[in-house]
């Protein structure tokens, strides 16, 4: 790996663990700033159903009964810059456990974030979350 | 009181009179009626007249005539409610609020528990009840039912049985909860229960609080929608409106951002996945850009699999940059190693002819006219495998010798969550750029349900893109690839290429459809 790259594994890494932790203490206590952390062209996949755009994904999340996410693994890598004209782009993937207050029940969950540099702030491209249930349920 | 109560007390003194000798010599305590208060009141009562106390004892036979009115009086002077509510209650069985009942066998620990259930059972037979929570109290035997009509039937076997030391067996039955439950915080295993009727009366957790308010407030902290508690309905409690009731939205099995990417999705899970499965995942090669990478975070504990736990790229865990670079795979080589060294898999792939792992497509870039950048697509898919050698106790035995069914057996079934980025390869098809693969245990339910579409075939392949021509360098880097996957000698190998028409999945798929049927002989593997 050059240099270059490298430095871009790093900085993924460390850019993941700084975004993870403003994504879920905005989605668990402040829920309704939350939308602003994505592109206005972003979009959310919540267990296979599609939210696109910055607006409508701040109503469906107003939506879910509140949240208390545990983060127990994050892992990230970077896009190679060649792939997105040039603009810094990570692909983060967070695993934990989720409690809604609905039924107070701990849950898996997984989620990939792909999240976009875009005039010095970080914006969530696409997000894809998945409680881990049989697919057959 | 009112004759008929002391007429029928009356005549059941009889049959105290019986039970009068049975308490071991004390002849004092020659009570008439089975735990009395009454008698021990007496004593205590600055009581002078001996022959009021000596009346009191043997009441029986002695005075004759003036019983009747002696006892009746006697009553009254006492006062005593306990011995009086016996009385009343044993007149005629009372169904209580709830269908638990205590039994008393007053001399109960004279006997062992067997014969006194046994006892009492063929008293009441055909009919069976169930003794809960049965302990021996001093010198009483006492037990549960939960049944009213049994509780009954006991409450008529009151002295009706003849004991082996000659003595009427003393059946008291009353209303009770059996007190079992000594804390609130013993009740924390139901909370995730909406229940809205408890009756806790009677155990020990309601006695803890002298306060009836704070026990009610406690127990709603624990059960919020509760509306009858002991009996008694609640107050509607004052809330706050936290959205309690909304309901998560319903699941969806997949998510394409454009549908025309359903068939790309569907061919290259499906051809990546038959690979993936196989005896060697060396022809992932090919799956993989040049420089793609690949990380690994696991979130089980488990020592049986160290190939995972080395490598798990758990950025909460693995803090110092130089090991976070480590765990990243680079380059197709070193991504295709790391692949093979994890144990082999079955995934559960195939429904009814089509996919079911859960997959989601993220994202594919804008082509703009300036930019002439590749059409990037993500996509990220949730399912579970089944890991089928064992965490690799087999890695040295050559595939073709591996007993299919003995690798089936006892093997975890792991649940994975994987995102792959994906872009046009120079072939005219697909390949991987990125790929995050999370691998933890499987849920209860996720267990239960694995592979229950039927058993785990090979997926059919769908048509492979066309591989790289049919150049003399490709064919020989297939011919390397299928034997050193299959095991088969190089003539047998080139026999399979051939009849498929070079086409490595197919070839591969054959070979693993007569393998399987025991099609190919043994010759094939002489090398």
């Amino acid at each position: 790996m050059s240099e270059v790259v490298v430095k871009n594994v790093d900085n993924a890494c460390e850019t993941a663990e700084e975004f993870t932790k403003v994504f879920y203490k905005q989605v668990d206590n402040i829920r309704h700033l939350t939308s602003k952390l994505y592109l206005d062209t972003g979009l959310l996949v919540w267990n296979g159903n599609g939210i696109k755009g910055n607006d409508n994904i701040q109503k469906f999340l107003m939506d879910l009964p509140a949240s208390n996410h545990t983060l127990k693994t994050l892992d990230a890598q970077p896009l190679s810059e060649a792939l997105v004209s040039n603009k810094l782009t990570y692909l983060i993937q967070a695993c934990g456990d989720v409690v809604y207050q609905n039924d107070d029940v701990k849950k898996p969950f997984q989620q990939t974030f792909l999240i976009v540099a875009v005039d010095g702030k970080w914006k969530i491209a696409s997000d894809c979350f998945r409680l881990q249930v049989p697919y057959n349920s | 009181m009112p004759k008929r109560g002391g007429r029928a007390r009356q005549w059941k003194d009889n049959d105290h009179f019986e039970h009068d000798d049975r308490i071991q010599s004390t002849t004092r305590r020659v009570s008439f009626k089975p735990g009395t208060n009454k008698g021990k009141n007496k004593f205590n009562k600055a009581w002078n007249d001996p022959k009021l106390l000596l009346d009191d004892d043997i009441d029986m036979g002695a005075q004759g005539g003036n019983r009747r009115g002696a006892f009746r009086g006697r009553g009254g002077r006492l006062n005593s409610p306990a011995p009086r509510g016996g009385h009343t209650q044993r007149k005629r069985f009372v169904a209580g609020l709830l269908p638990w009942y205590q039994v008393i066998i007053p001399h109960g620990s004279k006997h062992e528990k067997d014969v006194i259930l046994k006892s009492l059972l063929s008293f009441i037979a055909p009919d069976i009840f169930i003794p809960h929570y049965y302990r021996v109290n001093g010198n009483a035997a006492i037990f549960y039912v939960d049944d009213s009509k049994m509780a009954e039937k006991l409450f008529n076997a009151d002295r009706k049985i003849s004991m082996s030391d000659g003595f009427k067996l003393v059946v008291i039955v009353r209303n009770a909860v059996p007190n079992v439950i000594p804390f609130l915080g013993s009740l924390d295993s139901l909370k995730q229960l909406p229940l809205v009727e408890l009756y806790l009366k009677g155990n020990p957790c309601e006695k803890r609080f002298n306060d009836h308010e704070i026990y009610v407030s406690d127990v709603r902290k624990k059960f919020p929608k509760l509306m009858k508690l002991d009996g008694v309905d609640l107050p509607p409690a004052i809330g706050f409106d936290l959205s309690e009731d909304v309901a998560l939205p319903p699941r969806q099995q997949s998510f394409l951002v454009d549908p025309a990417g359903q068939d790309l999705v569907r061919e290259f899970l499906t051809q990546y996945f038959a690979i993936y499965d196989s005896e060697s995942r060396q022809a992932l090669l090919e799956a993989y850009h040049e420089q793609a990478s690949l990380s690994m975070a696991a979130s089980y504990l488990s020592s049986e699999n160290r190939n995972v736990s080395n490598s798990n790229r758990n950025l909460l865990r693995i803090t110092e940059r130089e090991s976070r670079r480590r765990y990243l795979r680079t380059g197709r080589l070193q991504v295709v190693s790391f692949l093979s060294d994890l144990p082999k898999t079955t995934h559960d792939l195939m429904g009814a002819g089509g996919f079911c792992v859960m997959n989601d497509m993220l994202f594919i870039s804008n082509t703009t006219k300036e930019q002439v950048s590749t059409p990037v697509t993500a996509l990220a898919m949730n399912g579970v495998f089944k890991e089928t050698d064992g965490g690799h106790a087999h890695a040295r035995v050559p595939p073709h010798l591996r007993d299919r069914a003995q690798l089936t057996a006892g093997t975890p079934t792991r649940a994975f969550h994987r995102t792959f980025v994906i872009v046009p390869n120079s072939a005219g098809g697909f390949c991987v750029m990125n790929d995050m693969l999370f691998i933890s245990n499987t849920t209860k339910e996720q267990e239960e349900k694995a592979f229950s579409t039927g058993v785990a075939t090979e997926p059919a392949p769908a048509p492979a893109p066309a591989p790289a021509a049919g150049s003399d360098e490709a064919k020989k880097m297939m011919l390397v690839m299928l034997s050193q996957q299959t095991g088969m000698n190089e003539n047998w190998s080139i026999n399979c290429l051939q009849e498929t028409g070079w086409d490595y999945q197919r070839a591969l798929f054959i070979f693993n459809q007569l393998h399987t049927t025991g099609k190919i002989p043994p010759e094939a593997f002489v090398k």
